[in-house]
């Protein structure tokens, strides 16, 4: 994170409106196209930035932290991650609830903050992985058939791709299964 | 190294037959172990596919990191905030929203037109009016590519999408009734379908089923409802309908509520 970036991150925290509308020209636009391909409208964009915005903002509140890479591409990730959330949750909502209230509101930013963290825990430990296992894997989570993968990379049969897949993912699972923050999440 | 059964991979990546999936099933009902680490490979599927999310077990939020979250979320100066970032996104709207003019120009050109020429004519037809400010474009499609995908609102859809309102009006009925849970978006269409068919108050229900149902889309329900009374020609209803979107500048469609309120005062 370049300098410029940290004392904007800070100014942030802050509740800075120059941060914000900086942060709303230039980056909102990128957000809005994810959204409004993938089934959202402008609103919904605009509810997600809003969201993302004040998640950071409480991470950094409760535990500072920096950002690895650029500030900016983190907004972004942020975004995409609320939004594929909400798709989510769009699909098996009940009907007849009452509104959401205040802290349900809260609740939600909470547990939509800290499945962001969990995210980040996980992508953390598949970037570990060697380059061949990162791409098998990245197919076999994105349902590629065996078939497809056999032909696409060159192995020999459907069960190599499949021992292969096996051994990359049971190295993955050591790697979250041994990180503190996984064990703290599970022992609850 | 190996250390949790190849089968869930095939259970996951839909390389079992019927039997073997039943028999796989079954084991996890009876073994705790399997079902733990069936867990997280199902975790894992979600965390790194890029269809779903993966939602935490609620339990977390007994954690002293989520309670001092939670009670920042709660504080008045997380609401400070939150309106400022809602006042900027308010303030800039225009202009971000001006590049994608370039992108729709032909439709684009056609509103403004029709804008125009409702000032300069003070025509006051209301159903032009209707057709400029619907925008089915809008509407997030019901079909969605995956597992979820629903027979009976595939169906529905595109009855709607061919003007067959009749037949679109009574698959969704049979969907709403036959569902425990529903899409929010299905109350959409099938009010906009009554619309079509003039029958005002079912459309009204339907918003008003929209309205009462806790989900991102329930903030749409006022605007749909004064479509309805555009539709209808009830000026003082949507004259009423439209100040309760002007009441709190982030509703949504809180801008064309302004211009719509314009055009017919």
């Amino acid at each position: 994170m370049s300098i410029n970036e940290k004392d904007q991150l800070k100014l942030l925290v802050a509740g800075d409106k120059k941060v914000i509308q900086d942060l709303y020209v230039n980056q909102f636009p990128k957000i809005r196209s994810f959204v409004l391909n993938n089934n959202g409208s402008v609103s919904d964009a605009e509810d997600v930035f809003q969201k993302a915005l004040m998640q950071l903002i409480a991470r950094y509140r409760v535990q500072e932290f920096s950002v690895e890479g650029s500030f900016t591409g983190y907004l972004y990730v942020a975004c995409r991650n609320l939004w594929r959330r909400d798709l989510n949750k769009q699909k098996r909502i009940v009907t007849n609830d009452e509104l959401i209230e205040r802290s349900k509101e809260a609740e939600d930013m909470t547990m939509a903050t800290l499945e962001q963290e969990k995210w980040e825990l996980f992508q953390e430990k598949l970037a570990e992985l060697s380059d061949n296992c990162k791409q098998l894997l990245q197919m076999f989570f994105n349902k590629v058939p065996y078939k497809e993968i056999v032909e696409k990379l060159g192995y020999n049969s459907d069960n190599v791709v499949r021992q292969r897949i096996f051994n990359c993912k049971s190295q993955l699972t050591k790697l979250i299964k041994k990180d503190s923050r996984f064990n703290q999440i599970k022992e609850l | 190294m190996k250390d949790y059964p190849i089968e869930i991979d095939d259970y996951l990546s839909g390389n079992m037959s019927i039997s073997e999936q039943q028999a796989f099933e079954e084991r996890l009902r009876t073994d705790a172990a399997l079902a733990q680490e069936f867990k997280l490979q199902k975790e894992m599927f979600a965390m790194y596919g890029n269809e779903s999310w993966a939602e935490g077990d609620e339990d977390i939020l007994k954690t002293d990191q989520a309670k001092q979250l939670q009670s920042f979320f709660k504080s008045d100066e997380a609401s400070d905030i939150k309106a400022t970032i809602n006042e900027v996104i308010t303030e800039n709207r225009t202009s971000v929203n001006s590049r994608r003019f370039w992108f729709i120009g032909i439709a684009a050109s056609i509103a403004v037109l029709l804008t125009v020429s409702l000032f300069v004519f003070k025509d006051k037809n209301y159903e032009e009016l209707y057709a400029s400010f619907i925008h089915l474009d809008e509407i997030p499609s019901l079909v969605t590519r995956g597992e979820d995908a629903h027979k009976l609102l595939e169906e529905a859809q595109l009855l709607f999408e061919a003007q067959k309102y009749e037949e679109a009006t009574q698959s969704f009925s049979e969907y709403h009734q036959k569902e425990a849970t529903i899409n929010p978006l299905s109350y959409i269409y099938n009010g906009i379908a009554y619309i079509e068919l003039g029958e005002f108050d079912r459309a009204l229900v339907q918003f008003k089923r929209l309205e009462d149902s806790n989900t991102l889309q329930a903030k749409k329900a006022k605007w749909y409802r004064a479509l309805v009374f555009l539709k209808q020609k009830n000026k003082t209803k949507l004259k009423q309908t439209l100040q309760t979107i002007l009441d709190n500048n982030s509703n949504y469609k809180y801008k064309e509520a302004q211009e719509l309120l314009d055009m017919i005062d």
